[in-house]
């Protein structure tokens, strides 16, 4: 449909160039906004990352000197990535469908639903902090009430949670999947509006059941929200920090200690923040990648549009 | 296809449903329920941990209802810490920063959504990937900068720190893609310059997502600790989740007080969440196209 | 004279007055006082007002940031290049750091004909290249904290000075009873990596910055996580994710002992009894060791006081830093259960006196106070980061996710990598 819009406009015709100074003057704002407080901090630090920096008066240039630190040297650096991906990787899926089955549950003509949304919602309005501490006491292994309940249901060692090596991710990712999901909720219950009802009767003349309305008309409508939900959580649980920081503090050893948490520790605790800016720039290169592949999967899916 | 369907006001249907998918709906009604259930433990754990001696919170086996309310841990909060100051701030915050970040985000994604230019892609794709560079690694330059500009221990800091969004700019786009370009061409054709096709037609229509990108910047802002902790250091600059941090000492801390104000300072949230709702699931007039 | 002029002279007076203080408060020197906890810390708010009662020209402006992380917070603000006067910080390590980054001011030049002989040589672990960078404000050395009532009712006797760890690991086991709600563990390990070290560095065997040392902290390794698979101390996995803090578990009397700072002095006074616990009598001893020492030596860390390197007034902040880590400020520390670095008879005496004004507490508590000091952890650029890999190491250990030989090994690389001696 844009096909016929875009044939109208000539390259470097005035009514081209008077277009593209409307387009510029709506991002303006927040562009200008954005590149002096974001992206010229973003970017000398990645000029840090060629430099050593104790956070002192003075910085020395090394080059790659970080990077090859980095792939070479630095002990935690492949651990921290392979549990980043496995964050990553546990979250998004389950997050995702998750919120869009609430989504897509809440937006029909169910009783209680204001009820049932606020609910489902509620652990993303929380402070982080108060609902780690109540999370990890839930899951105390000893005598917390889910191993309590597991307990009674016959099993005799109920996995010890944050306390083993094993189990700290999935704990961590479970906190992060129950805060999350309510949100991605709302993100779809919004997305899901815009999905004009004439669809769904047409579907229903031709025929299509729930799952087939579902799969030819909800999921295709939902593209571009399904598009931003994973990008967001992906985007989200690799540079995600904070929810060790207040739950595991990466341990026990290694094992809930991720990228953006050893950036963190890089920073701040061992104070090489060049290294540590090094380290982000690995970070964004990653995302850089999974972007440009997403983006290429959403020209395909939403070609439509 | 036995189904009778009654549109409702909301444009949602309700449908009566023979007797075999009643079964359905209870089972449908009983998972949700106890989903429930699991989203709301942490709460009723908070609370009664707010109604209980420091030394009771961590006992176990839980105690769900404490057997001797320790209510003045709600007023003890107020007394022992700058709880009302810290209120004032973050909701000055909160709001500014909520308002600010609706117009520019919907600006600029008005913009990348439905509007042809050059550039516009590669623009669109440092938007993204820069929300990927965790704040650690940019807010030491960051700081040092608004330092030299005299904007820290300043709530005027925060708030243009906060203001212009990549995540508020890209959800906002996203939304407006889903938007028929047909609305756009008619609104044009009718003589309607772009602010206008944004003023009068995207955001009328794009109301739950607006809803949602406040919700999100409200939530985000008021329950911020990063920010604050390292741009404020005045008592009276002090937001709300700073004041709740002062709880936990080096060498003690008193979870049963923070909860309380952890619930306290829910509560202005909620309320919130609660007044947007309906725009959450309001319709998209769209009667009259085709998708 | 009437009364109504008298009244007139009076009002001219304090018009005089008040015109005399406007004038002397424009020349108000205002130090910016970096610090934690204020808000929830009495002695601040003593030793403040104390001292700008005695220095009438020089404010105090107190910036408080929130206690756990106060260490980056505070690097960042210096990044910046902050004017903060006075710099606390929580350890050695922290302090490194400042002085690495260039943000904390040398004192040699004020401090000169200051008399250092109460500090009883603390502060000496304050120079870095023959440089004094701090003061020592104050000082907390670790000690076996036990329940004399429970003791008591069990009929052992209670812990002595000089124990060997084999005996105090022992004492712990004889000292655990019961189950469920009524269980008394012997001991309280609390989840801190210095409550298992602390034994091996008060012999000086173990330093974290040299990785050489590592091996030595096997035995007191493998000695607490018996005492866990035994159900001696309560398990560490439990008390992290509970969150659960050492003061309460003492308090309650669910642990006959616990190997804590003398902080704890100053919880235990303010306590036990009170509102919510009931009350029991309490008593200290040195750390267990195999070498026979017993209070000559104590083992812990300090808390140093320094000034900003982009001070604005260095002059009365070195008066502030003499006032708070001088006699007044020492005795105001000491009242409240606190040990200062200084340690004057002053102070001593009053350590001494606890037990008249609180019948709970034991008598004589000086002797355990005045050993020489064994820095827990000394000066190092690299601290920071070599104490969070023994940290880590700790956590791997304690959860059973790796065995003590192949976690000492694997963490002394990594903290050979931060910057530990090899």
């Amino acid at each position: 449909m844009t096909q016929g819009l875009q044939s109208q406009r000539k390259p470097g015709s005035k009514l081209h160039i008077k277009r593209t100074l409307i387009a510029y003057s709506f991002i303006a704002p927040n562009f200008i906004g954005y590149m002096v407080l974001t992206f010229v901090p973003i970017i000398l630090s990645f000029v840090y990352s060629t430099m050593e920096w104790n956070l002192g008066v003075e910085k020395t240039f090394v080059g790659i000197g970080n990077f090859r630190y980095m792939f070479s040297v630095d002990l935690d650096f492949w651990k921290v990535v392979w549990n980043t991906f496995y964050y990553t990787i546990g979250t998004v899926p389950v997050c995702l469908i998750l919120s869009l089955l609430l989504a897509i549950l809440m937006n029909q003509g169910l009783r209680g639903k204001v009820f049932f949304r606020s609910v489902f919602f509620f652990p993303y309005v929380a402070s982080l902090v108060a609902v780690a501490v109540v999370w990890m006491a839930l899951f105390n292994p000893d005598k917390g009430p889910v191993n309590e309940l597991l307990r009674s249901l016959g099993m005799k060692n109920p996995p010890r949670w944050a306390g083993s090596a094993e189990w700290a991710m999935p704990t961590v990712i479970g906190l992060t999947i129950w805060k999350q999901a309510g949100y991605y909720m709302v993100v779809y219950l919004a997305a899901l509006q815009g999905v004009p009802m004439e669809l769904y009767e047409a579907a229903r003349m031709d025929g299509a059941n729930a799952f087939q309305r579902f799969t030819h008309v909800t999921w295709p409508m939902v593209t571009p929200t399904t598009f931003f939900v994973s990008m967001m959580l992906i985007i989200g649980t690799f540079k995600s920090y904070d929810i060790m920081y207040v739950t595991t503090q990466g341990g026990p050893g290694t094992a809930t200690k991720v990228l953006a948490y050893h950036i963190y520790n890089n920073a701040f605790v061992s104070m090489k923040f060049g290294y540590a800016s090094a380290l982000s720039v690995f970070l964004f290169f990653v995302v850089l990648i999974i972007t440009l592949i997403q983006f290429r999967g959403e020209k395909r899916f939403t070609s439509y549009l | 296809m036995d189904k009778t369907m009654i549109k409702k006001a909301d444009g949602t249907y309700k449908s009566h449903v023979p007797t075999s998918r009643i079964v359905g709906r209870v089972i449908l009604y009983v998972l949700l329920i106890s989903g429930c259930a699991i989203m709301l433990l942490p709460f009723i754990w908070m609370i009664s941990a707010s109604l209980k001696a420091e030394a009771d919170v961590f006992t176990y086996p839980i105690q769900w209802i404490p057997s001797n309310p320790h209510w003045k841990n709600y007023a003890l909060i107020w007394e022992r810490v700058l709880l009302l100051t810290g209120f004032k701030n973050s909701a000055l915050l909160t709001i500014c920063t909520m308002v600010l970040q609706i117009t520019t985000s919907s600006l600029a994604a008005y913009s990348f959504a439905k509007l042809e230019f050059k550039g516009r892609s590669l623009l669109f794709l440092a938007y993204v990937t820069t929300i990927a560079i965790p704040w650690q690694v940019y807010m030491v330059p960051q700081y040092v900068m608004m330092s030299g500009w005299g904007l820290t221990d300043s709530l005027l800091g925060i708030i243009i720190m906060h203001a212009f969004t990549a995540f508020g700019v890209f959800m906002m786009r996203q939304f407006y893609m889903g938007i028929p370009n047909e609305l756009l061409e008619a609104a044009r054709i009718d003589g309607l310059s772009e602010y206008g096709i944004w003023a009068r037609i995207m955001i009328p229509l794009s109301k739950p997502a607006v809803a949602t990108l406040a919700i999100t910047s409200f939530v985000f802002e008021w329950n911020d600790f990063m920010g604050p902790r390292i741009y404020l250091s005045s008592q009276d600059k002090m937001t709300l989740q700073l004041v709740l941090r002062l709880f936990n000492t080096q060498y003690s801390s008193n979870y049963a007080q923070m909860m309380a104000a952890a619930t306290v300072a829910l509560i202005p949230v909620f309320i919130l969440f609660i007044f947007l709702q309906k725009y959450f699931v309001q319709g998209v007039a769209t009667s009259g196209l085709k998708g | 004279m009437k009364l109504k002029a008298k009244l007139a002279l009076l009002l001219t007076l304090v018009m005089l007055c008040s015109f005399c203080a406007v004038q002397a408060s424009a020349e108000e020197v205002t130090l910016r006082v970096a610090l934690w906890d204020y808000s929830n810390t009495e002695y601040y708010k003593t030793m403040i007002s104390g001292f700008e009662a005695a220095n009438p020209g020089i404010k105090v402006e107190v910036v408080e940031f929130s206690a756990a992380e106060y260490s980056d917070t505070i690097v960042v603000k210096m990044t910046a290049q902050e004017d903060y006067d006075v710099i606390f910080m929580k350890g050695l390590p922290e302090m490194a750091a400042l002085i690495n980054q260039g943000a904390l001011m040398p004192l040699d030049e004020l401090a000169e004909g200051y008399d250092f002989a109460p500090y009883g040589g603390t502060e000496q672990s304050l120079v870095v290249d023959g440089v004094l960078y701090g003061m020592p404000f104050r000082k907390d050395n670790n000690l076996i904290f036990y329940n004399k009532d429970l003791f008591d009712a069990a009929g052992v006797e209670y812990p002595h000075d000089g124990m060997t760890f084999e005996e105090y690991l022992d004492l712990a086991r004889e000292m655990t009873s019961g189950e469920g709600a009524d269980k008394v563990y012997g001991t309280h390990v609390h989840t801190w990596a210095s409550n298992v070290y602390m034994y091996s560095r008060f012999i000086d065997e173990y330093v974290y910055n040299d990785a050489s040392t590592w091996d030595a902290l096997i035995p007191y390794y493998e000695g607490i996580l018996a005492l866990q698979n035994e159900g001696v101390v309560q398990d560490y996995g439990s008390l992290k994710s509970g969150n659960i803090h050492y003061s309460g578990v003492f308090y309650k009397q669910e642990a006959a002992m616990m190997q804590i700072g003398t902080w704890y002095i100053n919880m235990l006074l303010e306590n036990i009894p009170s509102e919510d616990y009931a009350s029991f009598n309490w008593g200290v001893c040195s750390i267990p060791n195999d070498q026979g020492i017993t209070t000559e030596n104590v083992v812990g860390g300090l808390t140093p006081v320094a000034i900003g390197a982009y001070a604005k007034h260095p002059e009365e902040a070195w008066s502030f830093l003499a006032y708070i880590t001088g006699s007044e400020g020492a005795q105001i520390l000491a009242k409240t259960g606190i040990v200062p670095a200084w340690a004057g008879q002053e102070v001593l005496d009053i350590f001494d006196g606890f037990h008249n004004d609180h019948p709970n507490a034991p008598e004589g508590l000086s002797k355990y106070l005045t050993g020489n000091f064994v820095i827990e952890q000394p000066m190092d650029a690299n601290g920071k980061a070599i104490a969070a890999v023994g940290d880590e190491m700790h956590s791997a250990i304690m959860t059973g996710s790796m065995s003590v030989e192949d976690a000492i090994a694997e963490y002394k690389a990594k903290a050979i990598q931060e910057g530990a001696a090899e």
